[in-house]
């Protein structure tokens, strides 16, 4: 849609604009005693209003050729044969309406040929620029559209995130075996609250940054898992082989929270015999690989697609790398791996 | 005197049920499960009045583990998982206790189910409807137990009361009626083909003629299940 003549307030200013441009003309043609002020408008207001709405067509070529991607050789003709074209027509406009007003009107059009060949292209070249002003304040506009929704977009990720990362599950049987243990084994319990208290702790103050250390995530799910083997007991085997030089590597907050989380409860939880939930970082040229795997049950249902949490995690690391980073999933019959492929 | 199993796969789950059991003499434990396998033969064995069953377990969750057992025992479920309420209602569960619990609702809930068990009714059932369409089945012959995973299934035929499951050349018995069990099964993928089978899509191979009006499906292992004329339909619209 034409810029102008979408909005009312834009098209009003044009039109006043260009009377104004319309009464200047008309003190150009006057002539004292010839030509009175009156007959002069009648002679420059109709054509000139009528030449306002042939030069809102200049917005086409405009829009066909933005100034940051056209090249000037294109850019140029276009617009001078446009301008000479629309400026003769200017002229022929002014001739024939000059019959109107009368025969000095007529004379005045007549004499001043060039004056008037030259307004016309000046006029279209003002249009021109113009509605070059106007495209970029409508492209600004959506690229700060764009900017807000991208960031819309990572924030909701985020907060989707960490919704997931408390499950409220995890926190009730947590909460469970608390009370149970406070009667059988009170000493236990109390590990129990105090490891609880140190992970809520931890992700509620690693929650609101930006980026925490691979080494910080990494104490998370260990003390997430410490929790856990009091659940599950021996079932739960957990085993990390972390290199040294990507410990300080950077991640999104709780990037491997719902990575573990599944492997406790899709994966191991579901083995009579249990197993072990391995963590593995490391560096591989000049990207990152950290890994997470575990046994599973060969006769878990087939999950169609993927679910909740790895889809997250793939949203969360496109909005924190961009482009470099992937996400590998091998499921096979007996084990589940997860690898992130980072920059 | 109440005979008890208690079924968690978690270990402070089950301790907490033993601790608060002991205040109520009349209630006696007989067993403690940690998953779904010991809790069938624990149940078969002791024939136990009332069950605490957890719902998220390996291999067989609570209500296979009720599905399995005949006759069913009265059953509290005990769950962290709020969801499952719905259904508990849909097989008469005595009550719904969610982690964490008090003492003093676990004592509600003890009466409640001393009551159920003196009047002996209603009868436990197995589920009906479930949200979600049926994942796996479980079968079980005497103290054997087997978990089918649906995808695996190639096609079901109905023999009087009994379904007969056909997955991968192994076939697998159960008391249900074919109705009920179309009902579970996700309709996009097993199509009821005539009065007696279910076909699994993704193991049928080819449809055939076979005399005249009527049609025969021949499966990827070469067996041939017939289709009846309402049942071409219903495949037809699928295919």
């Amino acid at each position: 849609m034409h810029p102008i003549l979408a909005d009312r307030k834009r098209l009003a200013l044009y039109v006043v604009t260009w009377c104004l441009l319309a009464l200047l003309l008309a003190f150009v043609v006057m002539e004292p005693g010839r030509v009175p002020l009156r007959e002069a408008i009648l002679l420059t207001f109709p054509p000139t209003i009528v030449y306002a709405f042939i030069c809102l067509a200049a917005w086409y070529p405009v829009r066909a050729m933005p100034l940051d991607r056209a090249r000037a050789d294109a850019l140029l003709p276009t617009h001078l044969i446009a301008a000479i074209a629309l400026s003769g027509l200017w002229l022929l406009m002014f001739r024939a309406w000059a019959r109107v007003p009368g025969k000095a009107a007529i004379e005045a059009v007549a004499s001043r040929t060039v004056v008037f060949l030259v307004t016309g292209i000046l006029l279209y070249v003002i249009a021109v620029a113009f509605h070059y002003v106007l495209a970029a304040v409508e492209h600004s506009r959506v690229v700060e559209q764009r900017e807000m929704n991208v960031k819309l977009l990572a924030r909701e990720a985020e907060l989707k995130a960490l919704k997931a990362q408390l499950d409220p599950h995890f926190l009730f049987n947590s909460l469970n075996s608390i009370s149970a243990l406070c009667g059988s084994n009170p000493s236990s319990a109390r590990t129990l609250t105090t490891l609880l208290a140190e992970y809520l702790r931890k992700s509620l103050r690693v929650g609101t940054a930006d980026s925490i250390t691979l080494s910080e995530e990494l104490e998370l799910a260990s003390s997430y898992l410490a929790i856990e083997r009091i659940r599950f007991g021996p079932r739960l085997e957990f085993e990390q082989n972390i290199e040294e030089n990507v410990r300080a590597y950077r991640v999104p907050p709780l990037l491997l929270q719902p990575l573990v989380e599944n492997a406790v409860t899709h994966g191991v939880g579901h083995l009579l015999d249990g197993g072990v939930v391995q963590i593995a970082a490391a560096r591989d040229g000049d990207r990152v690989r950290i890994r997470v795997e575990n046994r599973c049950d060969p006769d878990r249902p087939s999950s169609r697609g993927e679910g909740i949490g790895l889809s997250n995690t793939r949203r969360r690391i496109d909005a924190f790398y961009g482009e470099g980073a992937r996400i590998e999933v091998d499921n096979e019959p007996e084990r589940f791996r997860v690898e992130l492929v980072l920059p | 005197m109440i005979d008890v199993v208690i079924v968690d796969d978690e270990a402070p789950a089950r301790a907490i049920l033993r601790e608060f059991l002991a205040d109520y003499p009349q209630f006696h434990v007989v067993a403690e499960c940690a998953n779904g396998y010991e809790a069938v033969k624990a149940v078969s064995e002791h024939r136990p009045q009332l069950v605490f069953l957890d719902i998220q377990m390996p291999k067989l969750d609570g209500f296979e583990v009720l599905d399995l057992l005949d006759p069913k025992p009265k059953v509290v479920f005990v769950t962290a998982y709020d969801e499952y309420a719905l259904r508990a209602f849909e097989v008469h569960a005595v009550d719904y206790l969610l982690k964490p619990y008090t003492a003093a609702r676990f004592g509600e809930v003890l009466a409640h189910a001393e009551q159920m068990v003196n009047l002996g009714t209603p009868e436990t059932r197995t589920t009906i409807t479930a949200k979600k369409p049926l994942q796996r089945i479980a079968f079980r012959d005497g103290a054997n137990i087997e978990v089918v995973p649906v995808q695996r299934i190639d096609y079901i035929e109905a023999q009087d009361d009994y379904v007969h499951v056909f997955a991968r050349g192994a076939k697998h018995v159960k008391q249900q009626t074919l109705g009920e069990l179309e009902q579970l099964l996700d309709p996009a993928r097993f199509v009821r083909v005539h009065r007696s089978y279910i076909v699994n899509l993704e193991s049928l191979d080819r449809v055939e003629p076979y005399a005249k009006d009527s049609r025969v499906a021949v499966m990827k292992d070469g067996n041939r299940v017939p289709i009846s004329r309402t049942g071409y339909e219903r495949l037809r619209a699928l295919l």
